[in-house]
């Protein structure tokens, strides 16, 4: 048995394949990136796993646990978090209460005791507020604690997003292009998280355009093009495999 | 714990005592009628404040759950069961002591059954009702959430003026007192404006002080999160549409209860208390208010409310609210309480204190 | 029931019916170009109505009818110019909100500019005793012009649309602002001309329908109503399912009459719609993504 096992997975957007067929594994404590074109199907296989679309065919794997077709916040509960392409943050709540979120899968409180704030929670309460502040530290956000996301440049809204996730502890962690859009330090700083995160036995899934951090970080690569799989492999495999270079460079000299 | 987050509300308890002693005192008691009424669309407003500002729902039908508590209470409490003791439900009820006998005006005797009865089953009623409909409505979004909320107004509002144990156009009146406790009494009668005030603005204060309570806590925050970015708090493991609706059912049950309050306060309720103007100013109000602010939704609720009741606005009083949604919208997005002066003046008093 | 009864209750629901689809067709005008449902459209209609009733008295009704259209159009163009293009925040809500304030106002208005009195327009042609047999059916001559008013709006609206810049340029707001935007549309413009459109037909449906529905200053909010919800049952920017869904409404709010008391004649029209929109949320021709996308 495998972590996380992708099994001959489909799904189409009216005639348009975005994802045939397509089977991978990921092993536990991994780095695992999925590169490819535009239009490749990446995010719409995150989509897939996170609950986000249905599939039309095929099974997602979670410790042998069935994951397709259920609804997102049920896959969260199972300890798969995720970012967004495009930084989606609540940017009605402070920096601080966006990382509190985090810990909604990890706490009970329900309607009646938040209504009555019954003893019971409060401790529950500290709990997720230490455990904010542990994030927040991590990720050195705690100098905009206070600020509402929307006031935070680019860079630090994709890594609120982040430390949103992490502070959720995810088994898996599901990084949308956490890179773009970033200069080189921040690009660094991601980096620098992403393998942090890793050593301390998070799987990571990541897709990511900016090569160079892809090959630096990752331990398995899956090569997606037109939907379907090209190839798998080591970062150096993949460097190497003819196919992949063709996707890239282009298949005519013209 | 933190006491800090209900600082306001000591704030809110002295400044109900202070009012009531500064009217009583200039021998103005008369006012406190309005207050009390102010007091019980206070809790419709802030209850729509939770749906609209923290969980981002529009309800253009809120008055219709206020109707639905009022006309429940009404309907059960003018029922006369001297007849049909025979019945072993009344028989039952008149056993465990949920009814209450007395005499009409003409020295009949009717039995009736208790306000706090009436009251349990109007709760139970407008929570049927919200999570019936909810489920389905809380599924729309924008124009759609909006036309379905209003259509619910609608049909409320048809049936309580077509259905003859409404009383139709004429409403129902002649609503018994509600003995509440420790003897005290909610009725129309003058002679008790004092402790009808303490009691409304009692259960104002519960209201917030579950609503603060709420906001505060980890389904608070889901709430505000599924306002922010609904796919994101869903992948943060929050359950939307579950979380959507207990606000939805919360927010329709506070309207409920100030609805029985007030038909037992007035003594009667009329058609109009579930018209769709009564829903558009609730909405006026939760929007002058600022949405997202329970306490600024509350003082204006407040405010706007005394104003109307006392009629200040005259046969402008439709209008008036017109022109607000419209200056607000316009001037003031996020509230008056957001305007930079005002903004300015609760820095200043929050440093002065 | 007997055949002559049910033609007459589908006449009559047809009447009712165009209305409605002219009322909702005046809210997708508006909510193609800008995003928003303008819950002031049915003060539209009242306004119409109600010049075209003073100027009657002083003019002949075509000119009459002219200059209500004129005046309700200026109302429409006002309320953009001041009200919708100076928003700082125009989400949904806000736009909601705002346009159910201007309808409120405009009613309060014309309460005060005219009075709480009943009117009504002469009929165009004949007067309330004349009918025409129709297989057995009495239909008074009036159904037969807010049917053909009714129709030919939406085919000049069809035409408009199809084959004028105007209606390109509109279409082009619709679709996509931004792109209309970079063509060189000048997309304030079409707004505005949008409102003064949706005016211009609201006025003409309200005044067609005076004679035998009669106008009073509070008439707008039911048909407004109404209309939203035809316009929402139709999809909400699909202008043919604004007429099926009109017609739709009118006939089945008409035979419900028939069965149930009068009282409940306008939760009919909206437990049926309430019903289509808890299994299709899009309406009936709307397509789910639009309608997911343009949220709050």
């Amino acid at each position: 048995m495998s972590f996380l096992e992708v099994k001959h997975l489909f799904r189409s957007f009216g005639g348009l394949q975005a994802v045939f067929d397509v089977s991978f594994t990921v092993k536990k404590g991994s780095i695992k990136a999925i590169i490819g074109p535009n239009g490749a199907g990446k995010t719409t296989l995150f989509n897939l796993i996170s609950g986000v679309l249905k599939v039309d065919s095929g099974e997602i794997l979670f410790n042998n646990v069935h994951l397709e077709n259920l609804p997102p916040y049920k896959i969260a509960e199972m300890g798969i978090s995720r970012t967004f392409q495009n930084v989606k943050l609540f940017n009605n709540m402070t920096v601080r209460e966006n990382v509190m979120i985090g810990r909604h899968t990890r706490s009970k409180a329900g309607f009646f005791t938040g209504m009555f704030n019954l003893p019971w929670s409060w401790k529950e309460e500290e709990e997720i507020l230490n455990k904010s502040e542990e994030i927040l530290d991590l990720f050195h956000l705690e100098e905009v604690a206070h600020l509402y996301p929307d006031n935070l440049p680019f860079g630090k809204q994709r890594i609120l997003e982040f430390a949103r996730a992490m502070t959720m502890e995810p088994e898996i962690i599901i990084l949308d292009e956490p890179a773009a859009g970033l200069n080189i330090h921040e690009t660094e700083e991601m980096a620098e998280l992403i393998t942090k995160i890793r050593d301390w036995g998070v799987t990571v899934l990541i897709i990511e355009h900016d090569m160079s951090l892809i090959m630096d970080i990752s331990d398995e690569i899956l090569v997606l093009s037109y939907g379907k799989k090209i190839a798998e492999g080591t970062p150096e495999d993949i460097q190497k495999n003819d196919e992949v270079i063709k996707i890239y460079l282009g298949d005519d000299d013209a | 714990m933190k006491l800090k987050k209900y600082y306001p509300i000591f704030g809110l308890i002295l400044a109900v005592i202070f009012i009531q002693l500064l009217v009583s005192g200039i021998g103005m008691q008369f006012y406190l009628t309005q207050l009390t009424m102010s007091a019980y669309y206070g809790i419709v407003i802030i209850g729509l404040s939770i749906l609209m500002g923290y969980a981002g729902q529009i309800s253009i039908g809120h008055a219709a759950f206020f109707a639905i508590g009022g006309y429940t209470t009404a309907a059960l409490t003018t029922m006369n069961f001297a007849a049909l003791t025979d019945v072993p439900i009344v028989n039952f009820l008149i056993k465990t002591g949920l009814t209450i006998s007395g005499m009409d005006p003409y020295g009949k005797k009717i039995i009736y059954i208790s306000p706090w009865l009436s009251l349990f089953i109007a709760v139970i009623i407008t929570i049927f009702i919200a999570a019936l409909i909810g489920v389905p409505i809380l599924k729309l979004k924008g124009h759609y959430l909006a036309m379905a909320t209003l259509g619910f107004g609608i049909i409320i509002y048809r049936i309580v003026l077509g259905t003859s144990i409404f009383g139709e156009a004429d409403g129902i009146s002649d609503v018994p007192t509600f003995k509440f406790l420790f003897n005290f009494k909610i009725n129309s009668d003058p002679a008790l404006r004092v402790e009808n005030y303490y009691i409304a603005w009692l259960i104002v204060v519960i209201s917030i002080f579950i609503l603060t309570n709420l906001i505060n806590s980890r389904v608070g925050r889901a709430l505000r999160s599924l306002h922010g970015n609904e796919e994101a708090a869903n992948s943060m493991g929050v359950n939307i549409s579950r979380t959507k609706l207990l606000v939805f059912i919360l927010s329709a049950v506070l309207a409920s209860v100030a609805g029985v309050f007030m038909t037992h306060f007035n003594g009667g309720i009329g058609p109009a208390e579930s018209g769709v103007m009564r829903s558009v100013r609730y909405v006026a109000i939760v929007a002058v208010g600022g949405m997202a602010n329970l306490w600024g939704t509350l003082i204006m609720g407040i405010i706007l409310n005394y104003l109307s009741l006392r009629g200040y606005f005259g046969s402008y009083d439709d209008a008036v609210f017109g022109i607000i949604l419209i200056v607000i919208m316009l001037f003031a997005p996020d509230g008056i309480f957001k305007l930079k002066y005002c903004n300015n003046f609760i820095k200043l008093i929050k440093k002065t204190s | 029931m007997k055949f002559e009864y049910l033609l007459q209750y589908i006449l009559s629901g047809l009447t009712n019916g165009s209305i409605y689809a002219i009322t909702a067709i005046g809210f997708n005008i508006i909510y193609n170009t800008t995003g928003i449902i303008n819950f002031a459209q049915g003060e539209f209609l009242m306004l119409g109505g109600m010049s075209a009733i003073t100027f009657s008295q002083y003019f002949p009704l075509p000119i009459a009818i002219l200059f209500a259209v004129i005046v309700t159009s200026i109302v429409g163009a006002l309320i953009d110019f001041t009200i919708i293009r100076r928003m700082k925040k125009p989400t949904v809500l806000n736009m909601i909100i705002i346009t159910i304030g201007l309808s409120i106002l405009i009613r309060e208005i014309a309460l005060h500019v005219w009075d709480e009195k009943v009117r009504s327009l002469p009929y165009f042609t004949g007067d309330e005793t004349t009918s025409i047999n129709f297989f057995g059916a009495y239909i008074p001559p009036q159904v037969l012009w807010v049917l053909g008013i009714s129709t030919l709006i939406v085919v000049f609206l069809g035409f408009f649309f199809k084959y004028t810049v105007a209606g390109r340029s509109m279409r082009a707001c619709s679709s996509n602002i931004t792109a209309a935007k970079l063509c060189g549309i000048k997309t304030n413009n079409m707004i505005t001309f949008s409102f003064v459109l949706s005016a211009a037909i609201g006025a003409v449906a309200g005044a067609a329908i005076s004679p035998i529905a009669q106008t009073q200053y509070d008439c707008g909010t039911s048909l407004a109503i109404k209309g939203f919800a035809v316009a929402i049952l139709g999809g909400l920017g699909n202008s043919t399912g604004a007429v099926i869904g009109g017609l739709l409404i009118g006939i089945l709010e008409s035979l419900s009459i028939s069965i149930l008391p009068l009282a409940y004649k306008d939760a009919i029209a909206i437990t049926i719609l309430l019903i289509i929109l808890f299994v299709k949320p899009s309406g009936l021709l709307g397509k789910s993504e639009i309608s997911a996308l343009k949220e709050f």
